[in-house]
């Protein structure tokens, strides 16, 4: 069949036409494309999403004055005395905190229980740090838990709340306002409701914990501490409680931890409920590094094993700390 | 044509594109990102107030506390009134699935006895300023799991109460099992005047909980004589390693010196009793050694040695009973003769000789 010659529809458009028309189309789907992108937010758009939506916390850490030692270790039954030597050792609360500093204080207030039990942190421990913060010339200081009991109920029975008001401090109480969505990569806390509203005024963070038995956990110390600032059903993290407290030391890099061991809740904890439960140990530990401190608290004060702490491992393989203080240098004074 | 479709194609990509972004200019965040089930959620634990009821009362399952029908009535009227105490709050309730909110961590060690409930409320002393006594009723499924939480917690320096035979005061609180339901009144001090306070209110609600010993027929069958104090143990499933042994009541016992632990099971039938005791005997001719025994009157008693260590065990009816991980078989033996003297006084059952 002989080929025919092409000839151009009169109506039809010509190459320049074609090349001028392909080049409008791409410009505008390009365009479009790249507005799109622009204001691609993803949370704005899909709700499956949120998750991806939330606040991280800052660090907390001061590099005012690096501390004299990674521990500060002291002996002594005054607990107000033993928590100064200890925060002594490190070099002073002035190489932590600054005047005008806003300082949020952070015991472990979970029960209704009394200071005698030691299952919440003893409000000498409170007072004793609260006053050395106060003395380096902190602006304010905030004191915040979200108890696992009501929380009136908590800071009066503990003792937290007249110490507060002994020492003017604010106590911030966990109101549905003052949660915020926390969005961080843990193991296995990643998109949670935390109580954040300290954190928005606070320039230093401060963790008082005390050192005890814990059903589940085996022990509740300076890492477990920051579970009380979750909010919603957060007992659904108990089947990974290793996990979550682990995630804590990612969570948060806190300006000072105070681990409490005066007093310590030795069986039935976390709540206790009989003196014969508490041994009185007579040793305060204070440092930046939660993994050590509660490496060093497990051993020395409640007298276990390290090898059976499953969070502690887990917290030092991911590299948030290390659990040899061994290793490390650890200032010991006794009072 | 074309040309007025192109057109009209380009002006609603414009128009979409504006409308997108005057959306995302007027985001709403509780509409997309909030959690507002979670947020819920926070609100109930902060407060404390989700399992938190109105009504007030009962005990335990058709406890009668001076007016149990009437769940409305004021807690003073329900709860034993001891003059000196003002309730500080309303009673709380838990049951398996919130009992976390009040005890958290602590939780699964009650679900593991079968929890039902716990009431639980705080009382100020009216007479001294910033002392209280909280009051926590954790019912049980059965008296049984309500002893096994109590004797798993147990302060074994507590001094037996007067008014509870499974009961002990400890220095700030006072603890006891009465029926299906294990009772903690702690005080907010060592102070004298609370613990009178604390153990006033622990003896009238003991009063008031019914007494339920059902299921404790392995209990009732330990001696009370020369018993350590603080030593009666419950054990739920697989005492000494044998995975028959469940249900297990044990204590120790000083005598002449020596410390013995001893056990009983009862089970539901004689030959369910042979049955358990059987396949421990076995066990112990199997790893054991120096094993011996004895068939008379309807008990059959066997000893044996495991590593060092004597047990001495027997059968009779229901009842499998004997001393476990002894220091001497001798002392072992004349204790499980004279339980068995003293079982069967009656049938003038002459001592066991081995």
């Amino acid at each position: 069949m002989e080929k025919q010659p092409v000839t151009p529809d009169p109506k039809g458009m010509d190459r320049r036409q074609f090349i001028r028309h392909m080049a409008l189309t791409g410009a505008t789907s390009g365009g479009a494309i790249l507005a799109g992108l622009y204001m691609w937010q993803r949370q704005h758009f899909v709700p499956g999403f949120q998750e991806q939506s939330g606040i991280s916390l800052p660090s907390f850490i001061t590099d005012k004055m690096k501390p004299q030692a990674d521990l500060g270790v002291a002996h002594g039954y005054d607990r107000i005395q033993t928590t100064r030597a200890a925060i002594d050792a490190l070099g002073g609360i002035s190489r932590f905190v600054s005047k005008g500093d806003v300082v949020m204080l952070k015991p472990n207030v979970a029960f209704d229980r009394p200071p005698a039990l030691a299952a919440t942190t003893h409000p000498e421990s409170l007072r004793a740090v609260a006053q050395l913060v106060l003395e380096a010339g902190a602006k304010k200081v905030i004191v915040a838990d979200n108890p696992i009991n009501s929380p009136a109920g908590c800071f009066l029975k503990s003792g937290i709340s007249a110490v507060a008001d002994d020492l003017g401090l604010e106590l911030m109480y966990p109101e549905q306002s003052a949660f915020t969505q926390l969005q961080m990569e843990g193991e296995i806390l990643r998109h949670w409701p935390l109580f954040y509203r300290p954190f928005e005024k606070a320039d230093k963070v401060i963790g008082l914990a005390p050192c005890k038995d814990h059903n589940l956990c085996s022990a509740s110390m300076s890492m477990k501490n920051w579970y009380g600032l979750l909010g919603g059903r957060r007992n659904q993290f108990h089947q990974h409680i290793h996990s979550i407290i682990s995630d804590f030391a990612l969570m948060l890099q806190p300006t000072l931890i105070v681990l409490d061991g005066v007093h310590v809740l030795q069986s039935n904890g976390p709540t206790g409920g009989r003196l014969s439960d508490v041994k009185e140990v007579g040793t305060v530990v204070a440092g930046t590094d939660m993994v050590a401190i509660d490496s060093y608290g497990y051993t020395n004060m409640l007298g276990r094993d390290i090898a059976n702490l499953e969070y502690i491992h887990k917290a030092h393989e991911r590299g948030l700390g290390n659990m040899h203080w061994q290793d490390m240098i650890v200032k010991e004074v006794r009072i | 044509m074309e040309k007025g479709i192109g057109a009209l194609i380009v002006v609603s990509l414009v128009v979409i594109g504006g409308s997108i972004a005057i959306k995302g200019q007027r985001y709403d965040p509780s509409r997309y990102t909030g959690d507002a089930e979670a947020l819920e959620f926070t609100r109930e634990a902060v407060t404390g107030i989700a399992a938190t009821l109105g009504a007030e009362g009962d005990l335990g399952e058709g406890a009668a506390i001076e007016n149990p029908s009437t769940s409305s009535t004021p807690t003073r009227e329900i709860l034993p009134f001891i003059s000196g105490l003002e309730a500080m709050g309303p009673t709380e309730r838990y049951n398996a699935d919130t009992l976390y909110e009040k005890i958290n961590g602590r939780a699964p060690a009650y679900l593991e006895y079968n929890f039902q409930e716990l009431t639980c409320r705080s009382f100020s002393l009216s007479a001294i300023a910033g002392e209280y006594i909280d009051v926590y009723l954790f019912r049980m499924d059965t008296p049984l799991n309500a002893f096994g939480i109590f004797s798993a917690e147990r302060d074994s320096s507590g001094t037996q109460l007067e008014f509870a035979s499974d009961g002990y005061a400890s220095e700030m609180g006072y603890f006891l099992r009465q029926g299906k339901v294990y009772l903690q009144t702690l005080a907010s001090s060592t102070s004298p005047e609370v613990m009178k306070m604390a153990k006033s209110f622990t003896a009238a609600l003991a009063q008031a909980i019914p007494a339920d010993d059902s299921g404790m027929e392995g209990k009732l069958s330990l001696p009370v004589e020369n018993q350590v104090p603080g030593s009666l143990l419950f054990i739920n499933d697989n005492a000494y390693g044998q995975a028959s042994l469940n249900v297990v009541f044990e204590a120790r016992y000083l005598i002449n010196g020596v410390e013995l632990t001893y056990f009983a099971k009862s089970c539901e039938d004689p030959a369910r009793a042979t049955s358990v005791w059987g396949e421990i005997k076995t066990f112990y001719s199997r790893y054991g050694s120096s094993v011996e025994s004895l068939e008379t009157e309807g008990t059959q008693v066997f000893s044996a040695d495991m590593f060092g260590q004597w047990v001495t065990i027997y059968v009779k009816d229901n009842l499998v009973a004997g001393v476990i991980n002894a220091p001497e078989l001798e002392a072992a033996k004349a204790f499980v003769t004279g339980q068995l003297e003293s079982a069967s006084r009656e049938e003038d059952l002459e001592a066991y000789d081995f």
